[in-house]
């Protein structure tokens, strides 16, 4: 019984169709090359050039990241006493510090941290952001109440200082980093889903599945989540930059990776007081750092736009 | 208005007291204890003695009365000792240090205000032309660069190649010392505020109004002066707000780049040496300021703009 009351779109069309203009109708769409929203997505991606540039910047530094150990001259904490303070040179190509460490191999380890973070950090931000705000949204009442209160407690207190706070409390370190830059970044995502998934659960679509009896958590992940997957994506794309810049602030103000590990930021922050006179200690590791943001903010301006054409500022 | 004043000055509590919460909970929860002996190695302390200790730093009263305690003393400005620096109250050093913070800060958002705004006006209204793609640079730039990276370029541009600026320090009485941490500092608000004071803008050159304003054979500088702007600066306003959290944590890296004897240099070094009082302090200092900041710029729109304050 449920079959019939629930065609999917696709075999009710045809159905409905008298036959002579459904043979014309099908050989119409036959011939007519398959558009995926996807393959849609990923075209205007390609032709938006400021986009595209980031896109390639990322891979570069995504194996960079993946193939360090490769491609750095030197392991992370590889000490030469003879090669101090050495500025760039062919053997040298971005100098050395102050420990006489090959600051292009440090540069090329502290991609790992950056992009790690990034990913990492994303990630929980996903765990948490995503399932609070469907809950949210969906069960509305009570649930909603109680939930967005919390979301409003932790979007009062400042995420930046919320994250030094947790920080200077827990010690410095990488995992300590994923967790405080996830705990306290997910609201922005919760209440971006909460939005969508109030909108839509009003929706006709939404109803009819509920109708043929769908249950709750079918509805929420086959029927809602499905349609709030772009705007996800969207903001995981922005979150990454501000990630990898949190992390960035983090080690430069001495609370975020610890040594010998290093980041972009360590670098710059334990380097300071050598700017006046070795320079290349902080200008490459900024470079790259600054670079691989202005990167992800390129491509996740171009993701947007190229998955809601509609929202493309002008 | 006085209602709608009223509710949101009522919502300052429950915020300012949730935030001391956490930041006393999360200090609180810190592994490790305040009276382990803090060299390593040194004989711990005999039960007693740490029972004494306990005693003596009110550690053996219940959780609740410790938070209404700080609470309390949090209220009167006493954050008690610095443990880095073990003779200055940490009230001490603030009330040493605030000030630059503050000029550092008030400079560097009048500046970002100022410039943002009439920046994004003219990209507005020079759609597509230079100026716009000017502005955009700088949109792009300032929101996506890490402040650490603006300020070590920008040193090495024009403090070591150029040498036009000072490259550290902060005195008024030399004011070219003052013009790059003020600039550093402005950057992400003058950029997000660029861009925002250019979309609204544009948004609202489109709407009805100004097309009947521009078809009755209004100049077009009367048209952006008198009707465009007026509306659609409102908007930005909202913006301002969480700028100023933009601007107080960028003043920690600032003030350490330029080496400005600030709060946010002492608040850098503090964590270095876990100097936890020092550290709850900055954080429910800043928390709160910017709470105030907040409202400030919420009760300020609800005065500009009557839909929000019927509607909320």
């Amino acid at each position: 019984m449920a079959e019939r009351v629930s065609p999917a779109p696709r075999d009710g069309q045809e159905q409905s169709v008298p036959a002579a203009a459904a043979s014309d109708i099908g050989l119409r769409l036959m011939h007519r090359k398959q558009k995926s929203l996807w393959g849609d997505a990923w075209r205007r991606l390609l032709r938006n050039r400021l986009a595209l540039a980031g896109l390639i910047v990322v891979v570069v530094f995504c194996l960079m990241a993946i193939f360090a150990p490769f491609l750095a001259r030197q392991s992370i904490d590889y000490q030469d006493a003879l090669s101090l303070y050495q500025p760039p040179s062919r053997a040298h190509v971005m100098g050395t510090d102050q420990l006489g460490r090959d600051v292009l191999s440090r540069v090329i380890w502290g991609s790992r941290v950056s992009l790690l973070v990034g990913l990492v950090a994303q990630l929980i931000v996903l765990a948490i952001g995503v399932p609070v705000g469907a809950l949210a949204g969906f069960f509305g009442g009570k649930t909603d109440l109680v939930l967005m209160r919390f979301v409003d407690v932790m979007y009062a207190f400042p995420q930046l200082l919320f994250v030094i706070l947790l920080m200077s409390m827990w010690g410095r370190g990488l995992t300590n980093i994923f967790i405080a830059i996830g705990l306290t970044g997910w609201v922005t995502l919760a209440r971006l889903v909460r939005a969508q998934f109030l909108a839509l659960r009003e929706k006709d679509y939404v109803l009819a599945a509920r109708s043929i009896g769908a249950t709750n958590s079918r509805l929420m992940l086959r029927h809602l989540l499905p349609n709030t997957l772009t705007p996800i994506i969207v903001a995981l794309t922005f979150g990454i930059p501000t990630a990898i810049f949190t992390e960035a602030f983090l080690s430069f103000i001495n609370v975020g990776i610890s040594p010998p590990q290093t980041s972009w930021g360590l670098m710059v922050g334990e380097n300071q007081s050598y700017l006046r006179s070795y320079p290349w200690m902080l200008v490459w590791p900024s470079i790259a750092l600054g670079l691989t943001m202005l990167s992800f903010t390129f491509l996740g301006d171009g993701l947007r736009d190229a998955l809601d054409p509609s929202s493309k500022r002008d | 208005m006085i209602q709608y004043t009223l509710n949101r000055l009522l919502w300052l509590i429950p915020t300012i007291l949730v935030m001391s919460a956490i930041v006393f909970f999360v200090a609180h929860n810190t592994p490790g204890s305040p009276l382990d002996p803090s060299a390593s190695g040194r004989n711990a302390l005999s039960p007693e003695q740490m029972a004494n200790l306990r005693a003596k730093y009110n550690l053996d009263k219940p959780l609740v009365w410790q938070y209404r305690t700080f609470l309390w003393n949090a209220l009167h400005f006493d954050f008690g000792t610095s443990f880095a620096y073990k003779t200055r109250t940490v009230t001490d050093i603030l009330k040493q240090t605030f000030p630059i913070s503050l000029q550092l800060g008030t400079m560097a958002m009048v500046f970002a205000i100022v410039v943002g705004t009439i920046l994004g006006i003219l990209a507005a209204v020079n759609q597509n032309g230079i100026l716009d793609y000017v502005s955009a640079g700088v949109a792009v730039l300032g929101t996506s660069l890490p402040n650490f990276v603006v300020a070590v370029l920008v040193i090495v541009l024009f403090s070591l190649t150029f040498r036009w600026l000072p490259p550290t320090g902060w005195d008024t009485a030399q004011p070219k010392t003052l013009i790059l941490p003020t600039i550093v500092l402005a950057l992400f608000p003058l950029a997000t505020l660029t861009r925002y004071t250019r979309a609204s803008m544009i948004d609202v050159l489109r709407s009805d109004y100004v097309r009947t304003a521009r078809a009755k054979g209004l100049r077009e500088t009367r048209i952006i002066v008198g009707h465009v702007m007026k509306n659609a600066l409102i908007p930005v306003v909202t913006v301002i707000g969480p700028l100023f959290a933009a601007v107080g944590t960028g003043s920690f890296v600032v003030e350490q780049i330029f080496a400005i004897n600030g709060m946010g240099k002492f608040f850098v070094l503090s964590m270095v040496g876990s100097d936890y009082p020092m550290i709850i302090a900055v954080i429910l200092l800043y928390g709160v300021f910017l709470s105030i900041m907040n409202l400030i710029v919420d009760l300020l729109y609800g005065l500009l703009d009557p839909r929000i304050r019927l509607s909320g």
